[in-house]
């Protein structure tokens, strides 16, 4: 008799227990390690698994100009979806509801809400008054909600349509600053997702769920509506005029580098760029490398200021030709401008003088200027396609290929890479990057990115580049370039007329007509190039290019209120002066920029604008002449189809203002006070130009 | 015994335990069924469990109720008698997922393999009663034999999972019997260290296994799920994705997604652990755990303080086997152990399983009934006798 026994069958407990105790411990750290260090991510597998999503496309940034009007929005599209398991309790009722809303059966609405599915369409892109309804009854809709979807348009239309670009079918950028800065502009796609079994069959009780998209970030451009408003419209008149192929105007902030207007014919709206050929959707200023001509000369000068192969005090002589290498190259004027000083080589834009200089400065120190003005690279501007301006092959270059290439012929440049160039001087020998889009900003309007004055590089001294804008002053002062004048300013300035080249050879008869400059001497605020491609009738850039450049510069420094720096002294009269283009300003401003030049005017009829003048601008008439201005209500002539702004929440005035600026009218169909309350049709819709939105104040 | 003296004696602990869980598994049931079942018929699992449960306590009440020294007599009967339906099974059974395992009684499929269990444990425990000397080799001969005629006719279902039962439920009895130490690790641990010996040599050197591939590949995926995502590892992924699911506290009850969509199979029977784990979590697993050990504990204490050694050989059998139950599995459920499919006590669906652990509960109170009296007088000293009659 023992205990013997129990003894062991306590021990062997002990030790079954133990191992049972140990085994639930292993137990407990595994349960431990599954559902909680790796519970998250189990988790994130299980929904991926289990759901099954409709992508929700994100709210696209806007595109808007420096001064937040937007250029490229996505208006909301809304629809209405249902929760039919959450429809349960009162479908009947709400079938009523929302039939009567958004004008459907309300058997089918009654049949959409009893499927079993856990996510159901009840009507897609509703109209306005249909989300006010809606919207208003939410809360007696258990089960029923809205979501928005997204279509980008463009609510300026045409307006730089080319720069902004435009978006494809899945709202991806296409082109211009949509394209450059796509992934910016995107934003994150989110999702509707709903439960499906194991054999994927949606099940009555399945969850669903709705993932928001996260908008994209707002790009600010650099450009000014304003002034691309008066580029636009100079370049529609330049096409009016000149009969050209094409007419290109950039305009830059020469202090940053920040284009302040990119304007084309032909050109694009984005909102339809389906009807346009695709030749259109090209920025012309970067994607086309063209001979400069004479407007490279101020390139050339400044070279050969730094290098101290010119001076001031040199001394040059035209006979109307030169010899070089055994080839005689004419000067434009064929009876020469004899003896001449530097000044006046650059006044005259003598091209023997200039081959005098490309000679003097040689091969090896041309082409290295060619590269420290960036022209031998592309300027890296945020807009796609830029060309890369084309140049002989240094080792094989002649004295001849050099003579020419100092007065801009036998090389091209793309006109942006020439204008940085240009601005570079206007910048006290300050060369930057051009760039159009200025800053992006976040969803809180955070800045994320900025990207004014990126130095790239320092081509001439402050000295030098100071010299070379006072000689460009005197090419608008007293030079061929006289017709850019504006009255109250220096402005520094080069015209050009190149010789086209086509399939290798210079073609006689087609000409490039353009103008390069800046002002106001000696503090910038602008650098300007016109383009004009194949002109009919006058062809000399003076003549064609000028005057567009004069006039344009003319409207942006009284939009900036620069004040004069100059007395404006009108020409004394009987003498001739140059009429200058009063279309579309109003009669006070006309008045005074007529009075400026010399003329006194008289006005025909009524309206708000300038339509039309008896005499074109550009001719010259003994001062004291009168003009007639005929007045009207014109509006933006560049606008075919004008998408509808947001006029909620503007006073009556400010929405008819804001109406007359898109070229479009507000018709109020009350009488009330305060703010537009409700409009039709809503924001986003296109119209053509002239059609009258209505408006509900208060 | 008078029922007075049951009212008193009884061990209402197992008895909550058992009741607790039996209720809590027909809303867990009712939860894994769901999705399986058409609306309007939902509880249709529950009802048949509610019976199963009505019918497992009534039969657990009777085995409390016959004092378990008859169980001796009975031994024989049950033993062969289960033999006899698991040869019948293999005959004439009802195969389903690739197994024969049912047989056809009225409207109910009975699964022999389950009361071949409780018979094992009533037919070792009268065996070791009279064995008492089990210190040599050969003494484990006659066990053995015991042992391997019913699990090889269950391997050659196959069911792989009531096998391993059978090996736990002899593993523990013997263990408890006195048998030797280091034999039994020789022969339990040992074997099972042999057989995943063969299983890598079978893997590395092409050494011929009885077994079919797909067997072989379901057996050990659980190392590594992912090679078949959409085969052998499926359910292991699945379980382990719906138990992460949970996370600490559950996603609450009759909401568990992976249930719910059906992308766990099994999800009322072997794996429904999983289902727990994923509307309970981590605190809700863990707390059923604990109760289980609760239950096994106490199920040793009843071991421990039977009157005699017969009685603590059956109580031990009975906790062996509900121990490897959950064991298994909620280690296959969790990936820390093979898919062997069991089903857990008082939890998974399935009439025969409960009634043989409702036999099985019997047995424990039966034996907690009839306990050597706690206080140490002259009675006590009497048992003892009993007891040590078997050195």
């Amino acid at each position: 008799m023992t205990n013997k026994p129990t003894l062991t069958i306590k021990r062997r407990t002990f030790v079954v227990m133990l191992l049972v105790g140990l085994y639930d411990v292993l137990l407990l750290g595994r349960l431990a390690d599954i559902q909680g260090l790796q519970s998250a991510y189990l988790k994130k597998r299980a929904d991926q698994i289990h759901f099954r999503g409709v992508p929700l496309a994100p709210f696209r940034g806007k595109i808007v100009d420096r001064n937040g009007r937007i250029l490229a929005g996505s208006h909301h599209a809304y629809s209405v979806y249902a929760i039919p398991v959450q429809t349960r309790k009162h479908r009947d009722m709400e079938a009523v509801l929302l039939s009567t809303m958004l004008q459907l059966s309300q058997a089918k609405v009654q049949k959409r809400l009893s499927r079993r599915q856990g996510f159901v369409w009840v009507k897609r892109r509703i109209s306005a008054t249909e989300l006010e309804s809606v919207r208003s009854q939410l809360a007696a809709l258990p089960g029923v909600y809205l979501i928005t979807e997204t279509a980008r348009s463009y609510p300026q239309g045409e307006l730089a349509g080319p720069v902004v670009g435009f978006t494809g079918i899945d709202n991806q950028g296409l082109s211009g600053i949509e394209l450059t800065y796509d992934k910016y502009l995107t934003g994150k796609p989110g999702s509707i997702q709903e439960e499906y079994d194991v054999t994927g069959q949606s099940v009555a009780f399945a969850q669903t769920r709705v993932i928001s998209s996260v908008q994209g970030d707002t790009v600010e451009l650099t450009l000014d509506d304003h002034i691309q408003w008066m580029a636009e419209r100079a370049c529609e008149q330049a096409m009016i005029q000149t009969q050209g192929k094409s007419v290109s105007i950039v305009v830059m902030h020469p202090k940053t580098g920040g284009i302040l207007a990119m304007a084309q014919r032909p050109s694009v709206n984005p909102n339809h760029f389906r009807d346009y050929s695709p030749k259109n959707y090209r920025v012309l200023s970067v994607s086309d490398a063209i001979p400069p001509g004479s407007i490279f000369k101020p390139v050339t000068l400044a070279a050969s200021l730094e290098e101290g192969t010119a001076t001031v005090n040199s001394q040059f002589f035209c006979s109307g030709f030169k010899n070089v290498l055994g080839r005689r190259v004419n000067c434009w004027r064929p009876q020469g401008h004899g003896a001449e000083n530097l000044a006046m080589v650059v006044k005259n834009s003598c091209n023997v003088g200039f081959m005098d200089l490309g000679l003097g400065l040689g091969v090896d120190n041309f082409y290295r200027y060619l590269e420290k003005f960036g022209l031998r690279n592309r300027t890296r501007i945020d807009l796609p396609g830029e060309a890369l301006g084309l140049f002989p092959a240094m080792k094989r270059v002649t004295a001849l290929d050099l003579a020419i290439m100092a007065f801009g012929q036998t090389l091209t440049v793309t006109p942006i890479a020439l204008l940085t160039a240009i601005a570079a001087i206007a910048n006290d020998g300050v060369l930057l990057t051009p760039h159009v889009a200025r800053r992006i900003l976040g969803p809180q309007g955070k800045v994320i990115q900025e990207m004014d004055g990126a130095v790239a590089g320092r081509p001439i001294s402050p000295e030098v580049a100071r010299i070379v804008q006072r000689m460009l002053v005197g090419v608008v002062g007293e030079g061929t370039g006289k017709l850019a004048q504006v009255p109250g300013y220096h402005i520094a300035g080069k015209t050009g007329t190149a010789q086209k080249v086509i399939n290798g050879r210079t073609e006689k008869g087609t000409y490039i007509s353009s103008f390069i400059g800046f002002g106001p001497v000696p503090h910038p605020e602008v650098a300007v190039i016109v383009n004009v491609d194949e002109p009919v009738g006058a062809f000399y850039g003076g003549q064609v290019a000028a005057p567009i450049f004069g006039h344009l510069v003319r409207n942006i420094f009284r939009y900036l209120k620069l004040p004069p720096t100059e007395p404006v002294k009108p020409p004394p009269k009987g003498e001739p002066a140059m009429v200058p283009s009063l279309v579309n300003l109003d009669p006070e401003t006309a008045e005074q920029d007529a009075a400026a030049f010399g003329f006194p005017v008289q006005f025909v009829g009524r309206g708000k604008v300038v339509v039309d003048q008896s005499i074109e601008y550009g001719g010259y008439r003994p001062a004291g002449t009168v003009l007639h201005l005929k007045l009207g209500q014109n509006t933006r002539i560049y606008l075919e189809w004008v998408a509808v702004p947001q006029f909620r929440g503007l006073t009556a005035e400010e929405a008819a203002h804001l109406a007359w600026e898109l070229g479009i009218n507000v018709r109020p169909r009350n009488s009330g006070a305060g703010t537009v309350s409700r409009q039709e049709p809503s924001s986003g819709t296109e119209v053509r130009a002239g059609t009258a939105v209505d408006i509900w104040v208060g | 015994m008078h029922p007075n003296q049951v009212w008193k004696n009884i061990d209402y602990l197992v008895l909550i335990i058992v009741l607790l869980m039996s209720g809590l598994s027909l809303f867990v049931i009712g939860s894994a069924t769901k999705p399986l079942l058409p609306a309007g018929s939902q509880l249709y699992f529950v009802h048949r469990q509610m019976v199963w449960v009505a019918l497992g306590l009534v039969t657990m009440a009777a085995v409390a109720w016959l004092p378990y020294e008859r169980f001796k007599a009975l031994s024989p009967y049950l033993y062969w008698g289960a033999v006899a339906l698991l040869a019948y099974v293999l005959l004439k059974g009802h195969s389903a997922l690739g197994a024969q395992r049912w047989i056809q009684v009225g409207p109910f499929q009975l699964q022999p393999s389950e009361f071949a269990k409780i018979a094992l444990v009533v037919a070792f425990a009268t065996h070791l009663d009279k064995k008492t000397q089990l210190n040599r080799w050969r003494d484990l001969v006659s066990p053995g034999l015991l042992l391997l005629l019913p699990m090889l006719l269950i391997l050659k279902q196959p069911d792989l999972g009531t096998a391993l039962v059978f090996v736990a439920i002899a593993g523990g009895m013997l263990l408890m019997a006195g048998a030797s130490w280091w034999k039994l690790l020789i022969v339990f641990p040992g074997g099972l260290v042999a057989v995943v010996a063969w299983i890598y040599l079978h893997y590395h050197f092409h050494v011929w296994i009885p077994m079919h591939q797909y067997q072989l590949n379901r057996l050990i995926i659980f190392l590594n799920p992912n090679k078949d995502p959409l085969g052998a590892g499926f359910n292991v992924i699945q379980s382990r994705i719906a138990v992460g699911s949970g996370g600490l506290f559950g996603t609450g009850i009759f909401t568990a997604h992976s249930n719910q969509l059906s992308y766990l199979p099994e999800s009322y029977t072997d794996f429904i652990f999983a289902v727990i784990a994923e509307e309970v979590g981590f605190v809700g697993s863990m707390a059923l755990l604990a109760v289980y050990l609760l239950l096994l504990a106490r199920g040793l204490f009843i071991a421990v303080h039977a009157k005699d050694r017969y009685g603590m050989l059956l109580a031990a059998g009975v906790v062996s086997m509900f121990a490897f139950h959950v064991i298994e599995s909620a280690g296959m459920v969790s990936g820390i152990m093979p898919v062997a499919g069991v089903p857990l006590p008082f939890m998974s669906y399935g009439g025969s399983a409960l009634l043989a652990d409702s036999v099985g509960v019997g047995i424990l109170l039966n034996v907690y009934l009839r306990r050597k009296p706690l206080s140490y007088g002259r009675a006590a000293a009497g048992t003892r006798v009993v007891i040590s009659k078997n050195t």
